[in-house]
């Protein structure tokens, strides 16, 4: 049978881990989506942008080979460091001297009122300070449960009186006995006073207190607010009948042997060396630890820079044709940050899976370590290929190509009219504008296109016929106008493209 | 071997080796020993993407020269067992000192791996 503390095998982990995430990876890649059929209409949507490139850029990084390689890194890495941290409570040492000297106390304000009475049994002194006023006699009054089973000089006739099951009040109470939960009970006075300033820890009274404003302790101030019960279980359950809220001290003269349990207090005191060392019940990393996440992430940096050359050549073409559509270099860079942090962490909840068996805290550092790593390997991979981008500068680029055609110069009319439907009909080129401007013995033709996969880059030609013996001699200059950033490399091959389109529309046109 | 100083996974694989050494001296548990032959493999794995290139270039270079399939095979192999004995040997010495000898299997499981790829990518190559 499996516990709830049940610890896997590291090598039934590591199957799993590896299993889990190929079959992951594969079912990512292999998801197309459904098709559906298509309507004549279409739904406007409102998703950003700079979304569908994150998601353009998840999808390349899914894509690539190298991506199981850094997951199964950064799952082995976080693994590692879980499996290796070490955590230390939350202590400190103070100089301070008890009220009652103790060999071991501990406070808890979130213990049940059944741990209580069991916890009663393994110490001499269990103090139950009952935060909700009781009504006795028309006067507000604070309910302090006591057990005393060892004798305790300071409160010695206070024990007595609780262990012969009477309530102990203040020496001014004028009343014989004392009505709680259906029961009666005799009174017993005594002088309250000196109670009120028994301290165990700097701020921690016998008597219920809230804390320390300043230097000033918020507490019970007088000792008629106060009676002491005996700490039975009937009462006790009949006080908290609603809503209660209290704080139990425990603690033992000579000895240790309470603090078995020490999970179930908040805060624990013994002394040591004269001194008394108090420890919450917070954990913090120890240096050892910390090394261990540091180390974890260099590893994870070593290990995926030469992953990330896969990355960037899978990314880098995208990066690419982003930008000649005239998106932001910085939009870019964060989206290809983004999409490829997003790959990595949408396999967190895996990681989560893997190391929480393994506890709170080794789940949370190794948690740390993954998310750290996936940070680095994205920041550095949005870095790389940002100061790989092309270097872009607005720029003119003009070409010039000379063809012959088989026609008369009269009858270029047709010729034009044909070039224009073979413009109107390309799938890279818009036609903008077409004009003749006849001259003295020869013509002039210009076009204007837009390059339809940009957002401003007109290609221009101008074409000059000359009758020549062979037939028209056509003279073709190409321009590129770009008011967007574009690199010479694209301008070329955008001005290329033009022209081949025109040369060989007239081409076409001329021989028909 | 006198590439091996031009190789960008000569340099990781030494760095890796440096790291999961301090690594598993300081916590010298039976887990991370285990880990580490796990790391090992994928350090195997990574540092062949890092020469990716540059073994590309010795193949070309070879069959440019005329070299048999064999001999190119050979070369490319031997490169690739010398990092992956660079990776995984001082991570291995280190498990060993603490007394954890299955450490010592790292070596061979690194070189098999290496091995593995190196042939699948010369195969590729001439297919």
């Amino acid at each position: 049978m499996c516990g709830a503390g049940m610890v896997l095998h590291p090598y039934v982990v590591l199957a799993m881990l590896y299993v889990a995430t190929i079959v992951s990876v594969w079912m990512l890649y292999r998801a197309k989506g459904f098709e559906v059929e298509e309507r004549g209409y279409r739904t406007p949507s409102l998703v950003s942008p700079s979304v569908e490139i994150v998601k353009l850029v998840a999808r390349e990084c899914i894509k690539c080979r190298a991506t199981i390689v850094a997951i199964a890194s950064f799952l082995t890495l976080s693994l590692l460091t879980a499996s290796t941290v070490s955590y230390a409570a939350l202590s400190t040492e103070i100089t301070f001297r008890p009220s009652i000297e103790f060999s071991e106390l501990g406070i808890s304000k979130s213990m049940s009122l059944d741990e209580v009475f069991e916890t009663a049994k393994n110490f001499d002194l269990v103090a139950l300070q009952i935060y909700s006023y009781i009504e006795i006699y028309n006067r507000s009054i604070l309910p302090l449960a006591l057990a005393c089973n060892a004798r305790i000089p300071q409160l010695q006739d206070v024990c007595r009186c609780v262990a012969q099951n009477r309530i102990v009040v203040h020496e001014t109470f004028p009343y014989p006995s004392i009505s709680i939960a259906n029961q009666s009970f005799d009174v017993c006075r005594l002088n309250l006073s000196e109670l009120l300033s028994i301290e165990f820890l700097p701020g921690i009274y016998f008597v219920h207190s809230v804390g320390v404003v300043g230097t000033y302790s918020v507490k019970v101030s007088t000792p008629e607010q106060l009676i002491i019960i005996p700490l039975d279980r009937g009462i006790v359950a009949e006080l908290c009948k609603e809503t209660c809220v209290y704080k139990v001290l425990a603690l033992n003269i000579v000895g240790r042997k309470g603090l078995e349990k020490f999970e179930d207090f908040d805060i624990v005191a013994y002394p040591r060396n004269s001194k008394i060392v108090v420890m919450g019940r917070g954990f913090v990393p120890t240096m050892q630890c910390l090394v261990s996440i540091a180390l974890s992430i260099a590893m994870s940096l070593i290990l995926t820079l030469p992953l990330s050359s896969a990355f960037i050549e899978r990314v880098r073409s995208l990066y690419t044709s982003l930008l000649l559509q005239g998106v932001s270099k910085d939009i870019v860079t964060i989206a290809s940050g983004l999409g490829m942090w997003l790959t990595a962490i949408a396999f967190l909840p895996l990681d989560l899976a893997i190391l929480l068996p393994m506890g709170t805290l080794s789940s949370t550092m190794g948690l740390i370590t993954y998310v750290l790593a996936a940070t680095m390997l994205s920041i550095y991979v949005s870095k790389t290929l940002s100061r790989q981008a092309p270097i872009a500068q607005p720029e003119i680029l003009s070409f010039t190509a000379s063809v012959v055609l088989p026609t008369k110069l009269e009858e270029l009319d047709n010729v034009v009219e044909c070039l224009r439907r073979y413009v109107e009909r390309d799938d890279f080129l818009e036609l903008s504008e077409i004009e003749k401007l006849p001259l003295d013995g020869r013509k002039l033709v210009r076009i204007e296109m837009l390059y339809r996969r940009a957002m401003a880059v007109l290609v221009s030609v101008e074409i000059e016929f000359v009758q020549v013996e062979e037939g028209v001699e056509a003279t073709l200059r190409v321009d590129v106008w770009s008011l967007e950033e574009l690199d010479k490399r694209r301008t070329q091959s955008i001005a290329l493209l033009g022209l081949s389109k025109i040369v060989g529309a007239l081409r076409c046109c001329s021989s028909m | 071997m006198s590439l091996l100083p031009s190789c960008r996974g000569t340099y990781y694989a030494l760095a890796f080796s440096t790291t999961l050494s301090i690594y598993v001296a300081t916590y010298p548990y039976e887990t991370v020993a285990l880990l580490s032959l796990v790391l090992t493999i994928l350090g195997v794995l990574s540092v062949d993407y890092a020469d990716r290139t540059t073994v590309n270039q010795l193949i070309e270079g070879f069959t440019i020269c005329g070299a048999r399939p064999r001999y190119v095979l050979f070369a490319v192999v031997l490169l690739t067992i010398v990092k992956c004995l660079i990776l995984s040997i001082p991570p291995s010495i280190v498990l060993a000192v603490s007394g954890l000898e299955e450490g010592l299997i790292n070596p061979l499981l690194a070189v098999a791996v290496g091995v593995a790829t190196a042939l699948y990518e010369v195969r590729k190559r001439y297919a």
